[in-house]
């Protein structure tokens, strides 16, 4: 009996781990290339960028940037060619993935004919935005660039910064 | 034990049909051409809307009473759908006629000019209160379907031409 819990347990956790990384998998895939770049930098260190950036900040536009900035936790950025790789269908997957499985809402999808194509999608636990994935596709330039980064603010903050940017 | 097994079997299956969410002619419509590259398309959700409700934004350049009757008409939008495409319009202008079932809407208003373009106007409503607001496009050279689905407040509606027209 302990023998097959221990099995259901570890069945269950491998599982479990590997549907959490949807992510990174997509990242390991597709930076793989001698022009892609991917960057992911921590929140501590985007905190105290944002600290910094505070302090020298010379308008009031620039501090209320930095201040959103410090709500960011570990950012992964990526960009890559996207003839390397089936960028569509991959994206696709990803956010089919994301939104089925892991409670992602897709924001904002827009696509023009010529192809150029923005996707946003947002883990939310209650009013809190605790994650943001977006991919920015250019179809003249080939490129497709992709960030996630952890967040820790609510919509009503994101709506006061945006009044904020909006009155200057 | 064999409870411990059935349960195992039945979550996931519980959780599975929890995901599946209903979608109307619509929403089919709007996935199928969501990715076909003759297709400009457009999905704001309802929550960036909201963003902008929290935001308390406070537009200079445009009037407040104004700016406050915009927001109190989209306040309750839960999505905006756009699909354009200029190519084989007309064709796709009568596929789309064929396969929503604009019957079970209610029709606001229609044109028809004598080259053949086409606007529809259809809501869906409860007692003066817009569920969906959905116009189709058809002419020539351009097909567009759009679809604003939300609480579209019919009285809100009216506030918002009065303030547009004060200025």
């Amino acid at each position: 009996m302990k023998k097959l819990f221990t099995l259901l347990a570890f069945v269950l956790l491998t599982a479990a781990l590997s549907a959490q990384n949807p992510i990174k998998k997509f990242i390991r895939k597709h930076n793989n290339g001698p022009e892609n770049i991917s960057i992911t930098v921590p929140g501590w260190l985007i905190g105290l960028a944002g600290e910094i950036g505070i302090l020298a900040a010379e308008d009031e536009e620039e501090e209320v940037i930095f201040s959103l900035a410090q709500s960011l936790g570990t950012t992964r950025i990526l960009t890559f060619d996207s003839d390397d790789f089936t960028t569509k269908k991959d994206i696709r997957r990803l956010f089919s993935e994301l939104e089925t499985e892991h409670n992602y809402e897709r924001w904002a999808t827009i696509r023009a004919a010529s192809g150029e194509q923005v996707e946003l999608t947002v883990e939310m636990k209650g009013d809190v935005v605790k994650s943001i994935v977006a991919f920015v596709h250019v179809e003249e330039e080939h490129k497709t660039f992709f960030a996630h980064a952890r967040t820790d603010f609510t919509a009503e903050e994101l709506g006061d910064i945006l009044n904020q940017l909006m009155k200057e | 034990m064999k409870l411990i097994l059935l349960l195992l079997l039945i979550l996931p299956l519980t959780s599975a049909f929890g995901q599946k969410l209903p979608q109307d002619a619509i929403s089919t419509y709007f996935s199928e051409y969501v990715d076909d590259p003759d297709f400009s398309v457009v999905y704001v959700s309802g929550k960036v809307f909201g963003l902008f409700k929290d935001a308390n934004l406070d537009l200079n350049k445009l009037d407040e009473e104004e700016v406050k009757a915009v927001f109190d008409v989209v306040k309750d939008i839960q999505g905006i759908r756009v699909l354009h495409t200029e190519q084989n319009a007309m064709a796709r202008w009568k596929e789309a006629k064929k396969r929503i079932p604009t019957d079970k809407y209610e029709l606001l208003f229609k044109v028809r000019t004598a080259d053949g373009d086409n606007v529809e106007a259809f809501i869906q409503d409860e007692e003066a209160v817009i569920s969906e607001l959905f116009l189709l496009i058809g002419a020539q050279d351009n097909f567009a379907m759009l679809s604003f689905v939300g609480v579209v407040d019919l009285t809100k509606l009216s506030d918002l031409q009065r303030a547009i027209e004060r200025n």
